[in-house]
């Protein structure tokens, strides 16, 4: 076991009485929970709400968390992803895809003329992204806006490293072919007319 | 990804653009601070405000009721007084 999963051991050990433990587990796994759940419903505000909700439903019940030989983040993770399902199931709608403008021009250097045809490739590729599967979201969002490697999105995800790569190709595949036949339907539209 | 030059993407372009889409974004660091500051500092109980009120009324209704014994004591001394006074002048006239 590494030093920092001690370290996180004994955090996740004291937080149940010790403010300030909890306090250094938070700070530790904030922003990704935050990340996660944006990305899975597409809106700051109810990623701050649901991100509320999942320290809160953590800190309750820290004292009874068991170690399995997990991430103490995978816990986390776990609570973040049942918040969301209910989120979904709550307004029965699909996420919304990001438009914050800023993020736009982060993404493609502000660049005005870019902008627009980027815009729409942003908008084409997460709508595909949203129609795919809860675990293959949660799969591209590890992978990418977490920077993950396949063993740990296992350990997240309670799969083992070689059913996480398979999903992950299988995922890629299915969204290539989504992706494939939205241009190909615009395309079309654009010769027709 | 570029409609005029394909239909189609490849496994390849698809990975650069998801790469480039899904980055981190920063929470609001107000967002951030505040919240630490609800669940360490007030321990994040959804009861605590609730008993804490409990409290504080408790607390208020004690106060105001040995308050009001105490005013309606002076205020009974007092008339004692003013009556001893009046009784004495009587006596005297």
């Amino acid at each position: 076991m590494s030093e920092h999963a001690r370290d996180e051991q004994e955090l996740v050990r004291r937080a149940g009485s010790d403010a300030a433990a909890f306090g250094e587990l938070y700070e530790r796994h904030v922003k990704r929970i935050y990340n996660y759940i944006y990305y899975r419903t597409g809106n700051h505000h109810d990623a701050e709400d649901l991100t509320e909700r999942v320290f809160q439903r953590a800190l309750r019940h820290v004292d009874k968390y068991e170690d399995k030989g997990v991430p103490f983040s995978a816990w986390l993770y776990r609570i973040a992803h049942n918040l969301v399902a209910n989120w979904h199931r709550d307004r029965s709608r699909k996420p919304l895809v990001p438009l914050d403008e800023r993020l736009f021009i982060a993404r493609t250097g502000g660049q005005p003329e870019n902008r627009a045809i980027d815009r729409e490739e942003i908008e084409v590729l997460m709508a595909c992204v949203r129609r795919l599967p809860e675990d293959r979201q949660q799969l591209l969002i590890l992978k990418f806006v977490e920077r993950m490697s396949n063993a740990e999105i296992g350990e997240i995800m309670g799969r083992t490293e070689g059913a996480i790569k398979s999903l992950y190709h299988r995922t890629l595949n299915a969204l290539r072919d989504e992706v494939g036949a939205v241009l190909a339907g615009d395309a079309g539209q654009s010769d027709t007319s | 990804m570029k409609r005029t030059q394909s239909k189609s993407v490849s496994r390849k372009q698809l990975q650069d653009l998801l790469t480039q889409i899904m980055v981190p974004v920063e929470p609001d660091l107000r967002f951030v601070r505040i919240l630490k500051a609800r669940l360490v500092t007030y321990r994040g109980s959804g009861m605590g405000p609730i008993w804490g009120l409990a409290f504080g009324v408790g607390v208020a209704t004690v106060v105001t009721v040995a308050a009001l014994g105490l005013t309606l004591r002076v205020i009974l001394a007092l008339l004692g007084i003013i009556d001893s006074v009046s009784r004495q002048q009587r006596e005297a006239g």
